[in-house]
């Protein structure tokens, strides 16, 4: 899990190059949106890596205050 | 000498060729100077890529509307006397789900069918008894109802339960039920031995009741050539070959090879070679100017193979892969890891599903650490989704699966799981289903089978305008 950083605020991120989804699958309803409150386990959005699936859980309790990365468009890892 | 003692060939060239070698790197333009030739040389079955994988890379990596690419197959071949054979993989029809209902399973169908009116055979992987019994009873009437005659091709695994004697009585139940017009062993990894060939077929063989039996072998081992004659040795009269560049390697048998021994053996043929040079011609040309690999040989015996069984169409796939994933170093890492999740995992049959989502977390192990983050398929997995006995669940790591069944994200996957079977089962209404997809219901079917096979419409709207005359040409 990332570090709170200096806005209170904690990043959900990539660790390898995926597309990020925001639902489960067409037309199903965004797992979030700005404002939700989730727990460690909520499951915030859906990375594929590789042709593969994996849930992504929250980490962490708090409110969803950005939702930085695009619909269907790829993530990567932050270098350091 | 009679008519049935002559060599029977089913095509993949451009199926399991692509998928082997090229990582399904092929193109509107790289298949259409070969289409037509396909279709005249003469054999009896041509495999066509027409599944939501390559629709998928067709929109997405090349930016073509892949109703062109089916549309000029069905040009193509329209005077060609050889079956169509499409692979697929039952109910799993998205690429987004382990399994789906029976209406969008017809729906997909039924829309694949109307788009390619010349598809008359469908590949059936099977790889677990649970198949056979749960999901072959609705799939052979949905396909045989439409005119497309299943194939069920036995998927071969090397765990302690994969005898002779275990294909034998799944071949003789599916024949005794079913009576299919062929089975085909599907060596999946190119792992197959002539010493294990000549237990296997006798063995299913003896349970078909008549059914003829082809043989589907990678070239992991490169023993697949030789395989081929030990096969013709035992009477098997049925092939799965590829024309070169598209043969050999990880891929299949060539049909160069195979003809040359058949002839040798003076068994006959009806295969057109010369139709086959020009065809070969024509891939090479296009695929070395896209920058695919046209130099395939035979591979050698190693051993390292038979620790992580990475079937043909995963392993160009995965170098792909790795460099997508700004990785491709990684590669031995991951072919190392690989035997850890089968042991881990109880040793699944390495085929898709299984094989991509196996290599795809051996290489977050790799990158982030044992299990340190998991696939939803891996989770899927353990609860049984994929079957249970033969899948390998039962022989399970016990920390592992507990490890995965107890992750957040497990909760919903097991919810579902449990609701699997009956969800399988249940046959909404076409409305419904379009609703579920965020479409009117009455949206047309094919709308929603492109929405449902391409994840949505945004790859289909990037699409070149202008269509085939507008698309990338490598000649």
């Amino acid at each position: 899990m990332s570090q709170v950083d200096e806005n209170g605020l904690v990043a959900v991120e990539a660790s390898v190059n995926s597309v990020f989804y925001r639902q489960a699958s067409p037309g199903e309803p965004h797992f979030v949106e700005v404002g939700d409150e989730v727990d460690e386990d909520t499951v915030v959005c859906l990375l594929e890596i590789m042709k593969c699936f994996r849930s992504v859980p929250a980490g962490v309790k708090g409110t969803v205050v950005e939702i930085i990365a695009g619909n269907e468009g790829p993530v990567n890892p932050v270098v350091a | 000498m009679s008519s049935d003692n002559r060599l029977y060939i089913t095509d993949t060239t451009l199926r399991d060729g692509v998928q082997s070698l090229w990582g399904m790197r092929c193109s509107y333009h790289m298949q259409e100077p070969v289409m037509q030739e396909l279709g005249e040389v003469g054999f009896d079955s041509i495999e066509l890529p027409l599944h939501c994988g390559h629709l998928l890379v067709s929109a997405r990596y090349f930016q073509e509307d892949p109703r062109e690419l089916v549309k000029m197959w069905n040009d193509k071949l329209s005077n060609s006397t050889s079956n169509v054979l499409m692979a697929q993989l039952g109910t799993q029809v998205g690429p987004h789900t382990a399994v789906e209902n029976k209406t969008v399973v017809r729906m997909v169908y039924e829309q694949f069918k109307e788009w390619l009116p010349k598809v008359s055979e469908a590949m059936y992987i099977t790889c677990t008894q649970d198949e056979v019994e749960r999901v072959y009873p609705y799939m052979f009437p949905l396909y045989r109802n439409m005119g497309v005659e299943p194939i069920p091709y036995m998927a071969v695994g090397h765990g302690p339960r994969h005898t002779p004697e275990f294909y034998a009585d799944q071949v003789g139940q599916i024949a005794e039920t079913y009576k299919p017009k062929r089975f085909v062993i599907k060596d999946v990894d190119g792992l197959m031995t002539p010493e294990r060939l000549r237990r296997l077929y006798p063995a299913m063989r003896d349970a078909a009741n008549g059914i003829p039996i082809e043989l589907h072998s990678h070239g992991m081992n490169g023993l697949n050539t030789y395989n081929a004659v030990v096969g013709m040795e035992l009477g098997l009269r049925r092939f799965t070959t590829c024309v070169p560049p598209l043969a050999n390697g990880s891929s299949h048998v060539s049909i160069y090879d195979l003809v040359k021994n058949a002839e040798h053996m003076g068994i006959p043929h009806n295969i057109d070679i010369e139709k086959c040079k020009v065809i070969e011609e024509r891939l090479r040309k296009a695929g070395s100017a896209f920058g695919n690999p046209v130099d395939n040989h035979h591979l050698p015996f190693d051993l390292q193979c038979y620790d992580h069984q990475i079937p043909g169409g995963v392993i160009s796939n995965t170098r792909v892969q790795l460099e997508e994933l700004g990785i491709p170093e990684k590669l031995e890492e991951v072919l190392e890891e690989i035997p850890r999740i089968l042991e881990d995992l109880g040793y699944p049959v390495m085929i898709t599903p299984f094989s991509q989502f196996i290599v795809t977390q051996a290489a977050l192990n790799v990158e982030l650490g044992r299990w340190e983050q998991c696939l939803d398929a891996c989770i899927a997995f353990a609860a049984g989704v994929f079957g249970i006995e033969e899948a390998g669940v039962n022989d399970m790591n016990p920390d592992i699966k507990d490890k995965l069944l107890s992750l957040p994200q497990a909760k919903k996957i097991l919810e579902k799981a449990a609701i699997q079977l009956d969800y399988m089962r249940s046959e909404p209404s076409e409305e419904e289903c379009k609703e579920a997809l965020g479409l009117s219901p009455n949206e047309s079917r094919e709308n929603f089978v492109l929405k449902y096979t391409l994840n949505g419409f945004e790859e289909l709207n990037k699409c070149i305008p202008g269509g085939p005359a507008n698309y990338k040409k490598y000649l």
